[in-house]
């Protein structure tokens, strides 16, 4: 697993940090890369998803890392459900370093052959299930000057066909998190959209595939395609102390792609 | 002055002095302009009021989408409920338009489609947390609807206006931010009319320099 080193030449540490991961049970994606890569920074990890199984083994394999994490069960789109989790973690740790809003899913049916129910539901995933997630941990995090680490896309910064619902809801996401940004400042609460390229997930195994991937990679300028672990490392970073001047921003993580 | 004579435009919005001002700037430029609202959020609906409008005329050739959406108060104090309905009435609502009305600029062989929504999504703003997600979300799906439509050679362009505050009555002087409704009908006749055959995709900021400030 990747570790970030900060200018001191030191591990960007998370030591003494609570961080609520959603979305961070699928077997190889970025929620459950980044949540063990917090755990090994120092951070305790709430792993939350509709998954308790997949999220036992996220504790476990944290556990066995020599990290500290426990479950959250938590459909994204249910108000209760943030309620409910975030009442828990106020329970135990009184405060919430860092929230990743990571869950999200995709879609690339042309315009013309969509129903509104798909628009409605990238608008309940991808937007509000982040909305819920500002808001209900926001006064946690006013407690701690905490960070929210909005898990946006290279998609929510272009367009393409069959992009009405996906893209259009990741610029929503986008927009969402700059009012946030704004917002949070008052309150020392940080938040960072973040861009990653494409990456080498489970959603992308399902999606893509790999022969179509490895095709699409070949246009990435560094030359390959990104692994969950490189996008982990970043959320390391943004998240600690090291980057506590890093507000606002969208931060890619695409080999390039974002520059040309 | 654009010239959009023997077009056929059609407004999607409510009645509102920008609205009217745009109206009017599209008929003073030749054009058959009116104004349609469609209040329900149903495809049904769209689909027969869209259509309806297409076969009284000679078709539709422009469409004038107003989605400025309200700005829903602060992170961490607007909630849900009013979150989603500012969502719907402008960024859903903006989907709706958009299928039915591509539909029916292909229908008449091609046209221009605007949406109108809001500079604040670009930058951030502060307790505008339904704004700033409606109309960046706006941003990506305006572009995204371009693509599409360019990648079938349909024709149909379809750009967007991301406007500031708009500010009506007499004024001599503009602050950066502040656009009157005939700055943004303006702009909205020059990218309707043949003038921008050549221009789909585009965002453009209407909202004198706003931008550039923050």
């Amino acid at each position: 697993m990747n570790a970030t080193v900060n200018q001191a030449g030191n591990v960007a540490s998370l030591e003494g940090k609570i961080a609520l991961i959603t979305g961070a049970t699928s077997t190889f994606g970025i929620g459950r890369i980044s949540a063990r890569a917090m755990a090994m920074a120092g951070a305790y990890i709430f792993v939350t998803s509709r998954d308790p199984a997949k999220g036992a083994d996220v504790v476990t394999e944290i556990t066995a890392d020599g990290g500290n994490a426990s479950f959250l069960r938590l459909d994204v789109t249910v108000e209760e459900e943030w309620a409910e989790a975030m009442e828990l973690v106020r329970q135990k740790f009184g405060k919430l370093d860092i929230l990743v809003n990571n869950a999200g899913n995709t879609n690339s049916t042309p315009i013309d052959e969509m129903p509104i129910e798909t628009v409605w539901y990238m608008v309940h995933l991808n937007i509000e299930g982040a909305f819920l997630g500002q808001t209900y941990a926001w006064p946690l995090l006013k407690k701690s000057g905490g960070v929210i680490l909005d898990i946006n896309s290279g998609a929510g910064q272009s367009g393409a066909p069959g992009g009405t619902a996906y893209r259009s809801s990741k610029g929503g996401l986008l927009g969402l998190s700059r009012a946030a940004a704004v917002d949070g400042r008052r309150h020392g609460i940080r938040v960072i959209s973040v861009h990653p390229g494409l990456t080498w997930t489970s959603g992308m195994e399902r999606v893509r595939g790999r022969t179509q991937y490895d095709q699409d990679v070949l246009n990435v300028p560094l030359g390959r395609g990104a692994e969950s672990a490189d996008v982990a490392a970043a959320l390391v970073y943004l998240a600690s102390d090291d980057a506590q001047h890093i507000t606002g921003i969208e931060y890619n993580i695409d080999g390039g792609s974002s520059a040309r | 002055m654009a010239n959009l004579i023997s077009k056929t435009a059609l407004i999607l919005s409510t009645e509102t002095t920008l609205s009217r001002s745009v109206m009017n700037e599209l008929r003073n430029a030749g054009a058959d302009a009116a104004i349609l609202n469609v209040s329900e959020a149903s495809e049904a609906t769209w689909d027969r009021e869209l259509l309806n409008s297409s076969s009284t005329q000679t078709g539709i050739n422009v469409i004038i989408n107003m989605c400025i959406p309200e700005t829903g108060g602060a992170v961490g104090i607007v909630q849900l409920t009013d979150f989603r309905n500012i969502l719907k009435n402008s960024y859903v609502r903006t989907w709706l338009a958009l299928k039915y009305g591509i539909r029916a600029l292909r229908a008449s062989g091609g046209g221009c489609f605007i949406n109108i929504t809001s500079v604040a999504g670009r930058h951030g703003s502060s307790a505008a947390a339904a704004r700033c997600a409606a109309s960046h979300g706006i941003e990506l799906m305006t572009k995204s609807a371009a693509l599409e439509c360019a990648a079938k050679q349909d024709n149909v362009r379809v750009n967007a206006l991301l406007v500031g505050d708009i500010i009506i009555g007499d004024h001599e002087a503009y602050a950066p931010g502040h656009v009157s409704p005939k700055d943004v009908a303006t702009a909205v006749t020059h990218l309707a009319s043949d003038a921008a055959l050549y221009i789909t995709g585009l965002i453009m900021p209407v909202d004198n320099g706003g931008g550039l400030s923050s």
